[in-house]
């Protein structure tokens, strides 16, 4: 069949004080007339790149070079006038970040008309009800209501349901979604998924559909292009890549998912970090991070290649020419387990530790609510139960999992249990002691047992500290770590802990990587020597490969150190992997509790069924 | 919101009461009675009769804060801070030095001055938001980089040099216009129009240059990628999406000096000979008029606070996402 879009040698690049940033480098697709094209790929890819470069809305300082074609016309040639009937009309794109896409100050029905004006022609009365449709079509109920209403009166996943809508008005044959379930949780996540299965199928739209989530591309994709540093590195239809993905970066990827199989193992992780773009490569991008890398793959550069059995690779391994060049060891798989030297840890044993079974945290009948108020003298009128009678106990050296979609208080219990917001009732004990009496320097000097790590590593540090100080802060505000010296000396041990190196403690966060900056917080956490650790998805905001790599620390530390964590997450796999127990929260209660083997597989409650059964399954068996 | 209205205005009182505090306290006790009828009645030989008299003649003579003298309620009513400070929540302003009533100056004198503030103000923002856009459109280019210089360079420039230029040019070489002066009505036109346009190019560097910054802003936000991936054009970009959500901090900003437009413009009018309430007020600062000066003060905070509330209420009507509550 003749392919609806092809791209030919597409290379996008920026002009930056390092030289030429090529976000992507020659990459060439096609796309047929109703297929479900998943472009996977790690942050900073140049995934999203490649999309606007579709659409030509790049930014104004990024160059592109290269053939686009849509049936016989090429994109990149096509006058902007003429573009614009492509943009929207017979293209259409959705992005990442529902909440601020939408324009807030106009009415979703005008946003949805523009397109329709646009591509179809349609004012008034005749777009108006073609509006209505196209919001029932996507799933809001009562459209003919909510045509009136403006963005901020819609909820993250119906705003994404918006953006769906404003996309099809134009009736396009192909919908670019560039990650568009990332932002959302995972059961508003597979609602979306779901609706652009049935839209795709229903109009036999084609997608191209921009991911990071493997989950994703296992649920949706027909076929799969995996790209990496700029490049596309294998082509391969889902069966394939998920059976048996041929690059060995995409088996890293799947090895460095953490799941039920990996409990008590490390997860594989790909050392080192993407590179620059702004080199001049020679050889393979990924060799230095490969665990197959031998001189060849240093010397030459490897060209994508049709694999056997369909499908093409950008990999020595699979060329017959070079392959016969490798020194030793059969260029198969390798094992799933590479674990790294020093990390190598066994399975998870409560009880190998003194006291490792006492009872560190106790929470009971744990209330926070929020007042809400109104009219002339901001009486107050209601609340909102943010938290309303939870119970927990956590163990040393255990890891009890809290898992529930965004609002359902979780983050408020982690924090309320810190004293970083006022408890309404209900008591939280640390050992024998009652938190909630605390005051002024008892209650600081038990704040060192407690830490928190946050989400986003980015915002919970102070950009203008350095890394040292960053980590001596709660030190010193617990009078610990003995004088300059010695407290120098042991930032030096937390770093080298947590997998930095030393020198790094005279720079400051933004010269770190996301991931990093989570070592740097954990650091920082393990500085006043704490007994628990409540973790706030620490890992969402981080790529597999990264996530990875904290997970396995994590839990060394654990190991180490007999550390509890209350880990805060929505993230199923997570809590597969690391969790001794988990307790499920809806609507500010505890719906279900208990071990994670018997919730994650003899689920009880219905809510709890639901979220298990939102997480998108990866059908890998390797 | 009507709620919340009558919450705002409640809110103010203490913030006014504040005002009158301070204006009492810089008019009355850092400059005594005394030293205001001494700079009156010029510093060498006066008696203290003299003063006496000019402060009787005033109603400068009662005590401060409290009448030792006076019987029940006199002995709070009977004094300066009550007649000249309280007073003042009444919009009873008593009379200036040359014995008019300060009320009826300020109702004559605010025409003309609304009479230039107007149209410079509207004219302003109309003309600074057409060139801000035009150079947000052009964003990057030459034209938007020699645009924002020109704006530097004519917000460097003193205000006093585009009205005495003007002045020049206009009026004395053209003769296009009278150099200064005022009428009402029709014949009033001529004498408006070189202070509104001087009005209005004083202040356009900064004006665009800000609506610039609101523009280019919005142009960053995700938004505007959604709009144009709907495949809308520059120019709807711009206009509908962009516009729409500049205009708020736009129009927000403008609505806070809505009511202080009254006060009129200092410099304009007493360069134009405006018989406005800002000629006023530099006359009676040269004059040393305490009693109008502080009317002043007290009105234009009074009236500033009027506008932080109006501000507020415009949130409700331009951003469906504020509610007031
Ligand atoms: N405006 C820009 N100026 C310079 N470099 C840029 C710009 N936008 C993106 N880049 C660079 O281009 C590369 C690819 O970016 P791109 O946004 O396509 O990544 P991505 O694969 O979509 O990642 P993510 O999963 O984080 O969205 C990155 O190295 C990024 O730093
Ligand atoms: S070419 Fe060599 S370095 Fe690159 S992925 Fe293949 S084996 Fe690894
Ligand atoms: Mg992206």
């Amino acid at each position: 069949m003749k392919p609806l879009l092809s791209i030919k040698n597409l290379s996008t690049w920026f002009e930056t004080s390092q030289g030429r940033l090529r976000a992507v480098d020659d990459i060439s697709l096609d796309i047929a007339p109703g297929e479900v094209f998943a472009l996977l790929g790690e942050s900073g890819s140049g995934k999203s790149l490649t999309a606007l470069s579709l659409m030509r809305l790049l930014p104004g300082t990024a160059r592109s070079r290269g053939e686009i074609w849509l049936h016989d016309e090429d994109l990149l040639r096509l006058p902007e006038i003429r573009m614009r009937e492509v943009r929207g009309g017979r293209v259409a794109m959705i992005f990442q970040e529902p909440m601020t896409s939408l324009n807030p100050v106009l009415s979703v029905g005008t946003q949805i008309g523009e397109a329709l004006r646009a591509h179809r022609g349609l004012k008034g009365k005749h777009a108006e009800r073609r509006a209505v449709a196209l919001l029932d079509a996507v799933g809001i109920a009562e459209p003919q209501r909510r045509i009136h209403d403006y963005p901020h009166q819609f909820s993250g996943g119906m705003k994404q349901r918006v953006m769906i809508a404003i996309a099809l008005a134009g009736e396009p044959e192909l919908l670019i979604a560039d990650e568009p379930t990332t932002a959302l949780d995972v059961t508003i996540q597979a609602q979306i998924l779901e609706l652009l299965r049935t839209l795709q199928k229903e109009r036999n739209m084609a997608i191209l559909l921009i991911t990071h989530d493997l989950g994703v591309v296992s649920q949706m994709a027909d076929r799969v292009a995996v790209m990496y540093a700029g490049e596309v590195v294998e082509l391969a239809s889902r069966a394939q890549f998920l059976s048996a993905p041929r690059h060995p970066y995409s088996q890293k990827l799947f090895d460095s998912l953490p799941g039920r199989a990996q409990r008590g193992k490390s997860l594989a992780v790909i050392r080192g970090m993407v590179p620059p773009l702004t080199q001049t490569f020679s050889g393979c991008r990924f060799a230095p991070r490969c665990d197959l890398a031998w001189q060849t793959c240093r010397d030459v550069t490897p060209a994508l290649l049709a694999a056997e059995g369909g499908g093409k690779v950008r990999c020595h391994l699979y060329d017959a020419n070079y392959s016969v060049m490798r020194p030793a060891a059969p260029p198969a798989r390798l094992s799933a387990c590479n674990v790294q030297a020093g990390a190598a840890v066994g399975p998870a044993a409560p009880g190998m530790r003194a006291g490792a079974d006492e009872v560190l945290l106790k929470v009971t009948g744990l209330k926070v609510h929020f007042p809400i108020r109104k009219g002339l003298f901001k009486r107050k009128v209601g609340e909102v139960r943010a938290v309303d009678g939870v119970s927990l106990a956590l163990r040393a050296g255990r890891t009890l999992a809290l898992v529930g979609e965004s609002g359902s208080g979780k983050t408020t219990v982690g924090k309320s249990i810190l004293r970083l917001l006022p408890i309404t009732s209900g008591d939280v004990h640390y050992g024998a002691v009652d938190l909630d009496s605390l005051r002024g320097g008892a209650l600081r000097a038990q704040r060192g047992a407690l830490q928190i790590i946050f989400q986003d590593p980015h915002s919970s540090m102070n950009p203008r500290m350095m890394i040292a100080d960053i980590v001596a802060e709660g030190m010193i505000a617990q009078g610990m770590g003995g004088d300059e010296r010695a407290r120098l000396a042991r930032i030096d041990r937390l770093l080298e802990q947590v997998g930095l190196s030393p020198d790094v403690k005279y720079r400051y966060p933004h010269e770190f990587s996301g991931g990093q900056r989570q070592r740097v917080c954990i650091a920082r956490a393990l500085a006043v020597n704490p007994r628990i650790i409540i973790c706030d998805e620490p890992t969402s905001a981080l790529d597999v490969s990264v996530q990875a790599q904290i997970l396995n620390l994590l839990k060394r530390l654990q190991d180490e150190l007999g550390l509890a964590y209350l880990f805060i997450t929505h993230n199923f796999a997570v809590v597969e992997y690391l969790a001794h127990d988990v307790a499920v929260m809806h609507q500010g209660r505890i719906v279900e509790h208990g071990g994670a083997e018997q919730v994650l597989s003899n689920p009880q409650h219905d809510y709890t069924r639901r979220l298990l059964s939102a997480v998108p399954k990866i059908a890998h068996h390797a | 919101m009507i709620a919340y209205i009558i919450r705002r205005t409640l809110y103010a009182i203490p913030i006014l009461i504040g005002v009158n505090l301070l204006t009492f306290v810089l008019f009355f006790v850092v400059n005594s009675p005394d030293d205001i009828a001494r700079a009156h009645l010029g510093v060498k030989h006066v008696t203290q009769d003299a003063i006496e008299k000019w402060k009787a003649e005033r109603g400068y003579d009662k005590p401060l804060i409290i009448n030792e003298r006076a019987a029940g309620v006199e002995k709070i009513t009977g004094t300066i801070f009550f007649e000249k400070s309280l007073a003042l929540f009444a919009f009873e302003f008593g009379r200036s030095d040359d014995g008019r009533s300060i009320g009826q100056e300020i109702s004559t004198r605010m025409w003309p001055s609304l009479a230039i503030a107007v149209p410079t103000l509207i004219i302003g923002i109309g003309v600074a938001v057409s060139f801000a856009l035009l150079l947000a459109f052009f964003r990057g280019s030459y034209i938007d980089l020699w645009g924002v210089v020109i704006c530097i360079i004519m917000m460097s420039v003193s205000g006093l040099f585009y009205i005495i230029g003007g002045q020049y040019l206009v009026g004395k070489l053209w003769h296009l216009v009278p150099i200064s002066g005022y009428d009402v009505g029709v014949h009033g036109f001529k004498f408006i129009v070189l202070p509104v346009v001087i009005g209005v190019i004083g202040g356009l560097g900064a004006g665009i240059r800000l609506y610039r910054t609101f523009f280019l802003e919005e142009l960053g936000k995700d938004y505007v990628r959604t709009a144009r991936a709907k495949g809308l054009s520059e120019s709807r970009v711009l206009f509908t999406h962009v516009l729409k959500n500049a205009m708020i901090p736009i129009l927000t900003g403008v609505v806070v000096i809505l009511p202080t437009l009254f006060m009129g413009s200092l410099i304009l009018e007493s360069f134009f000979g405006i018989p406005g309430l800002g000629s006023y007020t530099i006359d009676a600062i040269q004059a040393q008029d305490f009693a109008v000066v502080r009317a002043m003060v007290f009105l234009g905070s009074v009236l500033y606070i009027l506008g932080l509330l109006l501000t507020d209420i415009s949130y409700t009507l331009v951003d469906p996402r504020v509610r007031l509550a």
